[in-house]
């Protein structure tokens, strides 16, 4: 069994989740969302991961990225140490798409790094 | 130099007040010392704008679409300088590289933001090595410097910024031991703790403290106090997050509350022509709510520049009991406002009370839930503030 707070809205309602073999349960939730929200957290969460990744030859050390969708938490510490072992060539521009499959999920930028001057 | 608009901060307030008084027609000036967003440049995270735009977005790409904004209006000028000086007769002084140059403005709008506490405020004995930072100081190292700047970390105070250094830090490969909360209950809203301190294990302690820290060049341990226990806890990185401060105790012609400068419900001061809005006026939870009250402050400064001050008569809110905090205190007649609380405790389920002076409930509004940590809004309408009347919150049942 797990307690959980719901965050379907900002109600806070404490939900109890509980499983068998065949069945999630859920109680304390005021409405369907609240199940839908405690199924999810109990069997999968998922969360829209932020990262920085190192930048080569830009005007900015690191350029901050996210996930393209909501992803497994399970793989997003996974996905934090290998993006620390990449970078990416500037310039990068907001949009643009980092990595097109890192653990199968699409890494795109959330800020744009020019390219730096090299005579400067 | 003449503007109609004088906006003193660019961070999420400032844009917001700097665009809207634009939008109403003025001649703004925004004036910024740093980068435009402010404190926002260093969020990645994806926790804003679903209030502003309708739809969840990092703080930098929040800042993008006010920036792009600025550009559409041509009597919107921003620049780069520090105020160093302001007086009641709304003339500042804009220094920068190029030299100091005077503004005189029909209206100001003050949105310089908060300062977070240091390590100095607090009641932390031992050595005050390297080692030492405050949340803001953490996520800009990390998330735009792009520095490493530890392995093992402890967390003092468990309000939004710390629980959200704590999540990047985790992500950034520096080892979160834990975080630490002096008072009984989390100081963030349920989910935001759920994101950044369950999903990757770390513990918060409860009714705990940060009692010593030791080392000689770099922290080295420090020692935590929680229910009488003592615990010592290796690391070389203490983060401070023990909330933030208003930035407002320079303007001395402004009259203050106990809570700071009090606000009517279009932002005005008690000096006539002076708006505050954001963080600047009390901390507040989120840059949406910021920004909100950032459009109203910019609508009415433009209004005020434009036609003077016009006589409305208003009503103080007092608040009262478990209500701690209660943003505008000055509510004008005829006029519906949104108008936010903090309470001292945790309340589930509750509503917000309306009392006048001797006592008597007048109105109960609402059903919402209080946590410490966050504001909660309610909206009042004109026919429910007719007098002085004093807030509290009851848990209904």
């Amino acid at each position: 069994m797990k307690e959980i707070i719901c965050a379907a809205c900002n109600k806070g309602c404490r939900l109890s989740v509980d499983s068998d073999l065949y069945e999630v349960s859920v109680s304390g939730n005021e409405c369907a969302l609240g199940r839908d929200y405690a199924v999810s957290e109990y069997t999968n969460p998922v969360r829209t991961a932020t990262f920085n990744v190192r930048v080569r030859g830009g005007t900015a050390a690191v350029v901050s990225a996210k996930t393209d969708r909501p992803v497994s938490l399970a793989k997003i510490l996974p996905a934090s140490r290998l993006l620390k072992k990449l970078y990416v060539d500037a310039p990068i521009s907001e949009g643009q798409v980092l990595f097109s499959s890192l653990l199968g999920e699409k890494i795109i930028a959330t800020s744009s790094v020019e390219k730096a001057d090299n005579n400067e | 130099m003449r503007t109609d608009v004088l906006v003193i901060g660019g961070g999420a307030a400032g844009l917001a007040a700097a665009v809207s008084a634009a939008k109403s027609g003025a001649d703004v000036t925004l004036v910024e010392s740093g980068a435009l967003g402010g404190t926002l440049t260093r969020r990645i995270d994806e926790s804003f704008g679903t209030q502003t735009f309708g739809k969840l977005m990092t703080g930098r790409e929040y800042v993008r679409r006010y920036t792009d904004m600025l550009s559409a209006y041509p009597r919107l000028r921003v620049i780069k300088g520090v105020v160093t000086a302001l007086s009641a007769d709304k003339t500042a002084e804009v220094v920068n590289p190029k030299g100091c140059f005077e503004y005189k403005a029909k209206a100001v709008v003050l949105a310089t933001g908060s300062r977070e506490r240091s390590v100095g405020m607090l009641d932390v004995g031992g050595t005050h090595p390297a080692g030492i930072m405050t949340a803001g100081a953490a996520l800009k190292a990390m998330n735009v410097d792009g520095k490493r700047i530890g392995t093992r970390a402890v967390v003092l105070g468990s309000g939004e910024s710390g629980v959200i250094a704590t999540r990047r830090l985790t992500l950034e490969g520096v080892k979160v031991e834990c975080v630490t909360e002096r008072m009984p209950y989390p100081a963030v809203s349920p989910d935001i703790k759920v994101y950044c301190l369950d999903d990757y294990r770390i513990p918060l302690l409860l009714s705990a403290e940060v009692k010593e820290i030791r080392g000689d060049r770099r922290v080295r341990e420090v020692v935590l106090s929680q229910n009488g226990e003592e615990k010592t806890v290796r690391c070389d990185l203490l983060v401070i997050a023990a909330g933030r401060m208003p930035l407002n105790a320079l303007y001395g012609f402004i009259k203050r509350g106990a809570g700071g400068p009090e606000t009517d419900s279009h932002c005005m001061t008690s000096a006539a022509g002076f708006f505050i809005c954001g963080n600047a006026l009390r901390v507040r939870a989120g840059a949406d709510n910021v920004s909100e009250e950032g459009e109203t402050a910019g609508r009415y400064a433009a209004e005020y520049a434009a036609n003077g001050a016009a006589a409305k008569k208003a009503f103080w809110l007092t608040p009262s009991g478990n209500v701690t905090e209660v943003c505008p205190r000055r509510f004008i007649a005829g006029e519906g406002c949104y108008v936010s609380v903090r309470t001292s405790r945790p309340i589930r389920n509750g509503s917000l009370v309306l009392m006048n002076d001797v006592g008597e409930i007048v109105a109960r509004i609402g059903k919402k839930s209080f946590f410490p940590g966050d504001e909660t809004t309610f909206y009042l309408t004109a026919d429910d503030v007719n007098r002085n009347l004093y807030v509290g919150a009851e848990e209904c049942l």
